[in-house]
């Protein structure tokens, strides 16, 4: 057996919000000392923004255009390569804890498999792309998967606290675009909220505000989405499921 | 129609007439017989209630039934959605075949598609159950 693998990906989270990346805002020590023992590769680019076709992409070696996720909500083909596959092929035990997202998590028919092997951790088979052991997490408290199970059933206290991933129409992310969606932040003290477009005058900034402003408010003070519809109800679907 | 509003549409060819089709889609009671993700339902009057595979139920209220059209309409009443239709139409051939078809229209317009590509993937398995390969 060679080395063992451990591959942590993170979820909306921009290169300079670590300490080894000349961020400022947040400590980041554990992050900091792997750079620190390892290697930083400086000129390595995802090859999309968007969190499906990115991981897509860890995951098959190919590009959006070859693996045909083009955009959240295009499942990943079952058939696609999967490096996981290929080191269970050669004798590597594997596992998926937390998000995988390789295919769309709207799904109340459970018309994808990794929807329903939510319910499991052993998958049918014995393996799904190549992994032989999956505990699946989504976004927050939603849907049927391990992790929001798990959170409804200890810590249903917590259920609201999570970033309403779905706005009243049900598109991704809307809330959190202020410069497309007019129903965005309300207070953006922190200009990092604005993803993928500042750069590292972002902690800059927040660096001379006073400490007691120094907060980031994408989370804390989103508008909440209409309570009648989208994505409120839709939580309140997940919360039946409890 | 709205900015919000969607409209998707289904469709297969059954080799089976439309009576026999209809018998099973005109069956407000039987379409977990036929539909993959749908686990039961139960219909009293003009309600019916279905649970998906995800353990959710959905309460929905039955519209048309006409066996004379072979049309089924049905409306969720669940607050997932401000808005929607589902219309499943069985079309005779004339040639011993089914057209059957299926569209739904949803507010917002997300809900369209993911209840219609349910269906599409429902409809391949009718047709699967009927030619006798399912």
């Amino acid at each position: 057996m060679g080395r063992k693998i451990l591959l942590v990906t993170t979820d909306q989270q921009r290169y300079d919000t670590l300490g080894c990346n000349g961020g400022s805002l947040a400590r980041t020590p554990v992050a900091d000392g792997l750079a620190a023992a390892g290697i930083r590769y400086e000129r390595a680019i995802p090859q999309s923004v968007v969190c499906m076709p990115s991981r897509s992409t860890i995951l098959t070696g190919q590009h959006p255009t070859t693996h045909g996720v083009w955009m959240n909500g295009v499942p990943l083909p079952l058939d696609a390569p999967s490096v996981a596959q290929v080191l269970h092929d050669t004798g590597y035990r594997t596992a998926l804890i937390g998000k995988a997202h390789f295919q769309p998590y709207l799904d109340p028919f459970l018309r994808f498999t990794e929807n329903a092997l939510g319910r499991g951790t052993t998958p049918p088979g014995g393996s799904h792309r190549g992994f032989e052991h999956l505990e699946f997490a989504t976004h927050g408290a939603m849907g049927q998967l391990h992790y929001a199970n798990w959170l409804r059933a200890a810590h249903p206290e917590a259920i609201g606290m999570f970033y309403a991933t779905l706005d009243a129409n049900l598109q991704v992310n809307a809330a959190g675009w202020r410069h497309r969606c007019p129903a965005g932040p309300r207070q953006q003290r922190a200009p990092g909220v604005v993803p993928h477009r500042l750069g590292r005058r972002s902690d800059d900034r927040v660096a001379r505000l006073p400490r007691h402003r120094r907060r980031l408010v994408l989370l804390d003070e989103l508008p909440r989405p209409p309570p009648s519809v989208g994505s409120a109800a839709v939580r309140d679907g997940a919360d039946r499921l409890a | 129609m709205t900015a919000h509003r969607g409209s998707v549409r289904r469709q297969v060819r059954i080799a089976c007439p439309p009576d026999a089709v209809w018998e099973i889609v005109g069956d407000a009671g039987r379409i977990q017989e036929w539909f993959p993700g749908i686990v039961s339902s139960t219909v009293d009057g003009a309600t019916r209630v279905i649970v998906t595979g995800s353990g959710l139920p959905i309460p929905e209220q039955i519209l048309t039934c006409d066996p004379l059209q072979r049309r089924f309409q049905y409306r969720i009443t669940a607050p997932i959605v401000r808005e929607h239709l589902s219309t499943l139409d069985v079309l005779d051939l004339e040639d011993g075949t089914s057209l059957v078809v299926y569209s739904a229209d949803a507010d917002p317009s997300t809900m369209a598609l993911v209840i219609a590509a349910a269906a599409g993937n429902a409809l391949e398995h009718l047709r699967d159950l009927m030619e006798g390969g399912g």
